[in-house]
């Protein structure tokens, strides 16, 4: 692995946009160097709280963002954003149009870093992307990270699980949104915005959703959080801070047993294997099967079945846990 | 000089409501396989801050109601001094031809005429991104 | 094959017609407007209605015209857009286009003037953000001084102000009615338009007032104007905006439609008669080179728009009318082979005076390369008074009226629009139109649409995908001195020293109160925005507790 220039990563902990906003693009390009300069941040990495929004196209995710920055910059809390859009399957081109309806929020102030990212359409890699870019700005000192996603596809929901705290956003009155937003409120949720709290049927939505006591079990311990409902209206800046008040509660009752530090061992699970990932499938690409096993073409199971035996026992054989103990 | 993922930061006036040129742009960049975030300005160090966290490689400015010579004079020096010294720079929209080579000599890479097909900028693009310096 | 046509019947032709056409008829492309409406190639007695035939101008529902006899008693007026610099360049200027014949009906004076991008925004020159826009695209005025000036020798009675504003709407009027009122004459001799624009933000990517707001302030205007300066027309609607950010004629007409609509309800919710203000609504409306296309618009603007205000519960027919002022399209104007837009104009001009509209801004054919220079606007204003005086064109009312093809082509147009403007009006209106973004959406796709075919060379535009050379033309736009920005700046300097810095602050702190008021139900902004004015606040200053208090949106 080739080294990285000296330096990057002081630079980055000593918050230069420049240089993390380059090594942010490393990670998206997959570019090995990056590695050894994340691996230097991460003695920097742990004190950033991580936000996550998500909820369907149209829902004023960009907005609601913008107003979660000007409320936690009003409480002297540094944020960083990474916006995530869709890249098109056809040209797998992109265009990132959130950092626009950021711009009120975050002009001119330092204190704030927004990153624009296009998904690219690597399943996986997205997410392994994301959580590497959160890493910059935890190590950048930022306060907060928040990160935007569309929330549809799995994708999406591995993003969403980044996260110390997941907001889920809607607007009442399109349709089937509700119906569908309650599948997604069990799945990933800690706290529920009703956006464009304006309209009459948000009042409505957020009644009947608040009806359905919905709870999330610590999976660290014996109790539940009680999923709270926050009406808002991200145009008006109503019910912001009571939003930003509910996303710190959560995040200080994931604190109190090991639910916190549960999320942020996922976190770092996540990037193990997608590393290991990765590395494999650059070694596997480099080897000749004719040479390693003349019987795969004949039975490319057996093979393979073989293959991955061999290695988790030479791991066994000098005493590390195999592959297969898990 | 081509490279994978270009990133392309267009950028019209936050005050201007001439928009359709520039959101057509984004869309043809978009379909010919670029990045593209779109971002309305009201002073150039906006550009500038955008254009460095993003790590555009592309920065394109769109002028619909003139100010362009004031607008290059500041971006350059602002781009520069974030340590963006080697993103390409254009500008398009209404734009007198007898500008160009003023806007030229600012530092600005190449201008474009409204109404031209995004394919056209896109290849000036793929053909020039990455050699641009700016001096 | 019958041998004397003369004696056939309809039938019979039709029939010999077929047998002709039927080598080839086959290979023909099928036809369609610019609203992808399909076009035949031979239209007859058969494509038009009873009620189509039934009709006369200056009769409801107004198809064929607002007035009996067209343009016979007087032409339409010449409202060319105009405004640079400071208001002392604009003053030179409106004397020069009045020595140019530059005039209204019945020879009054219309003073179309717009507003610079900071002016409408709502800063004054010594923003950072105004570097490099003042006086630009428009003129700069912010201060009474500057009002004095524009209004210095005015018969107000016969002078009609257009004045094309932003967001700085009411602080605009305001500082007009201190300047008239520092003349010493009343505010109701006041004439003209204000551009009260706001709902434009559902196409425009430009902020504004949060939706509720932006239509509490449209009535407040409204009401404002009601009781002070019933002559003055308080709110256009801004129908250039949506088919120049790309809309097709169909949705210019049904977005348009329902903006519209969106104004009648919001006066009706604050409880004005429909007969109090309907009437006071008037439109601004783009125009094409698509002939046909853009006459059958306008004459289904009309019959919509009756209806509309009858349904509303207008009943005098006079309330009724689309009183239309058309722009033509600067977007088709092409920077390569500039001269080529000289034909383009006439086009346009052309198919707004077939259209029948009340009022015409005809584009200078170099503003593709920037703002016009002296002798390109005054050919503009030129061409519309050939089309006005050498072309026969304003003797006979509606004269395309009855035309198979155009009375068709204004059925279906009104039938499509329509289709849109109930979706819209179903899903809420268009004030919910701006807060989902699904108008700007639909607009998007539609631009991208014809950006496309234009690409594609499917849609031929001469000198840019057809008969192309690539010939540098080295054209010399008219120039604004950026010492413009400096003289701006001292203007404004001068004028805060010498006014009485408490009263001010005591006004623009009684503008807050008011603002909050407007909010609560409870009170208007109108008069207060008029004391700030003659105390000496300016444009910008009266924009800051109002951006304050009705927010800062950009519809998604």
């Amino acid at each position: 692995m080739t080294s990285s220039a000296p330096g990057t990563s002081e630079l980055v902990v000593s918050d230069s946009v420049r240089h993390a906003a380059r090594l942010i693009t490393q990670i998206e390009n997959g570019v090995p160097a990056a590695r050894a300069v994340l691996a230097e941040l991460l003695p920097h990495c742990g004190s950033a709280q991580l936000v996550g929004i998500t909820g369907p196209p149209g829902a004023g995710k960009s907005t609601l963002t913008a107003s979660l920055i000007k409320e936690l910059r009003s409480q002297g809390r540094s944020v960083g954003v990474i916006a995530v859009d869709p890249s098109s399957p056809f040209s797998m081109g992109a265009l990132l149009g959130d950092r626009d309806r950021m711009l009120e929020a975050a002009s001119g102030d330092p204190g704030v870093f927004i990153r624009s990212l296009a998904s690219r359409g690597v399943p996986g890699g997205l997410a392994a992307a994301v959580n590497d870019v959160v890493d910059v700005m935890d190590a950048m000192g930022k306060d907060v990270v928040i990160v935007e996603t569309v929330g549809v596809g799995q994708g999406e929901l591995e993003i969403a699980k980044i996260a110390h705290t997941v907001v889920l956003v809607f607007v009442p009155g399109y349709g089937d949104a509700l119906q569908a937003m309650k599948a997604g409120i069990t799945e990933i949720a800690d706290v529920v915005a009703v956006n464009k709290g304006d309209l009459a049927e948000a009042s409505r939505a957020v009644q009947e959703l608040r009806g359905q006591d919905y709870v999330r079990h610590d999976p660290t311990a014996d109790r539940t959080w009680v999923v709270p409902v926050q009406k808002v209206s991200a145009l008006r800046n109503e019910g912001i801070a009571e939003l930003v008040g509910l996303i710190d509660d959560h995040y200080r009752f994931t604190a109190q047993s090991a639910w916190r530090s549960e999320i942020e061992r996922n976190r770092r699970h996540a990037q193990f294997m997608a590393f290991v990932t990765e590395r494999l499938r650059a070694e596997l690409a480099s080897i000749d099967l004719d040479a390693f096993d003349a019987g795969w073409l004949r039975d490319p199971y057996a093979a393979a079945e073989e293959f991955v035996t061999e290695i988790v026992k030479a791991r066994a054989d000098r005493g590390a846990v195999g592959l297969a103990a898990k | 000089m081509s490279k994978e993922h270009i990133k392309v930061l267009l950028a019209k006036k936050k005050i201007d409501v001439h928009g359709r040129g520039t959101k057509l742009l984004a869309r043809e960049l978009r379909d010919a396989g670029m990045e593209v975030v779109y971002f309305r300005f009201g002073v150039v160090d906006e550009i500038a801050d955008a254009a460095v966290q993003e790590d555009v490689d592309v920065v394109g400015v769109s002028v619909m109601t003139s100010g362009q010579i004031q607008i290059a004079r500041g971006l350059i020096p602002a781009l520069k001094a974030r340590g963006l010294d080697n993103v390409l720079v254009i500008m398009g929209g209404i734009i007198p031809e007898v500008d160009y080579e003023p806007l030229y000599e600012l530092g600005i890479h190449r201008c474009f005429a409204p109404g031209l097909p995004g394919g056209a900028v896109a290849e000036y693009i793929r053909e020039n991104v990455g050699t641009a310096t700016l001096g | 094959m019958s041998q004397d046509v003369s004696t056939d019947s309809f039938e019979a032709r039709k029939h010999e017609w077929e047998q002709r056409r039927a080598r080839y008829a086959d290979k023909l492309r099928p036809g369609k407007t610019l609203s992808g409406l399909p076009v035949k190639t031979v239209y007859t007695k058969e494509d038009v209605t009873d009620s189509d035939l039934d009709e006369m101008p200056g009769v409801y529902p107004f198809t064929r015209g607002l007035y009996p006899d067209g343009y016979a008693l007087t032409p339409w007026m010449q409202q060319m857009v105009f405004g640079y610099g400071t208001i002392e360049e604009t003053r030179q200027k409106m004397e020069k286009m009045v020595e140019e014949g530059m005039e209204g009906y019945f020879g009054h004076k219309v003073f179309n003037t717009v507003y610079d991008i900071p002016c409408m925004y709502g800063i004054d020159a010594d923003d950072p953000e105004a570097v490099g826009n003042l006086g630009q695209c428009g003129v700069h005025m912010s201060t009474g001084d500057d009002y004095d000036e524009l209004i210095r020798g005015w018969d107000l009675e016969s002078t009609n102000f257009s004045m094309i504003t932003g967001d700085n709407c009411l602080p605009a009027l305001a500082l007009l009615a201190a300047a008239v009122e520092r003349r010493g004459e009343p505010f109701s001799k006041m004439h003209g338009n204000s551009m009260n624009w706001y709902p434009r933000i559902a196409v425009q990517d430009v902020p504004s007032w949060e939706p509720k707001w932006g239509y509490a302030l449209i009535i407040d205007l409204v009401k404002w104007a009601m009781e002070n300066a019933p002559d003055w027309n308080p709110v256009n609607i801004f129908m250039y905006g949506i088919s120049e950010a790309g809309a097709t004629p169909v949705q210019e007409l049904a977005y348009g439609l329902a903006w519209g609509k969106s104004i009648i309800d919001a006066g009706l919710a604050a409880g004005l008669a429909p007969d109090d203000f309907i009437g006071r609504l008037s439109f601004q409306i783009g125009c094409t080179v698509n002939v046909f296309e853009e006459v059958a618009k306008f004459r289904a603007h009309r019959r919509m728009w009756a209806k509309i205000c009858k349904d509303a519960g207008a009943t005098k027919p006079s309330n009724m009318l689309a009183r239309v002022h058309v722009h033509t399209s600067g977007y088709v104007l092409t920077q390569q082979q500039l001269l080529n837009n000289t034909g383009r104009i006439t086009l346009q001009t052309l198919a707004a005076v077939l259209g029948g509209v009340a009022s015409i801004h005809t584009c200078s054919y170099d503003e593709a390369v920037g703002v016009p220079t002296e002798e390109s606007h005054r050919t503009a204003l030129r061409t519309q008074q050939i089309l006005m005086w050498e072309s026969g064109l304003r003797e006979v009312a509606d004269p395309l009226g009855g035309s198979y093809f155009v009375e068709q082509l204004t059925d279906d147009m009104e039938a499509a629009a329509w289709e849109i403007y109930d979706e819209i009006e179903a899903a809420g209106g268009y004030q919910r139109g701006i807060e989902t973004g699904e108008i700007k959406r639909a607009i998007d796709n539609s631009s991208y649409e014809l950006k496309k075919m234009v690409n594609s060379g499917e849609l031929p535009v001469v000198g840019v995908n057809r008969y192309v050379t690539d010939e540098q033309e080295n054209y010399e736009p008219f120039r604004i001195d950026e010492s413009i920005e400096e003289k701006a700046k001292a203007r404004l300097q001068d004028y805060r020293a010498r006014r009485d810095e408490t009263a001010v602050r005591a006004a623009l702190e009684n503008v807050r109160v008011a603002c909050e008021a407007l909010k609560e139900g409870t009170g208007s902004l109108m008069p207060a925005l008029v004391d700030a004015a003659r105390a000496g606040a300016t444009n910008g200053e009266m924009m800051v507790p109002m951006r304050d208090a009705f927010g800062w949106f950009v519809s998604e």
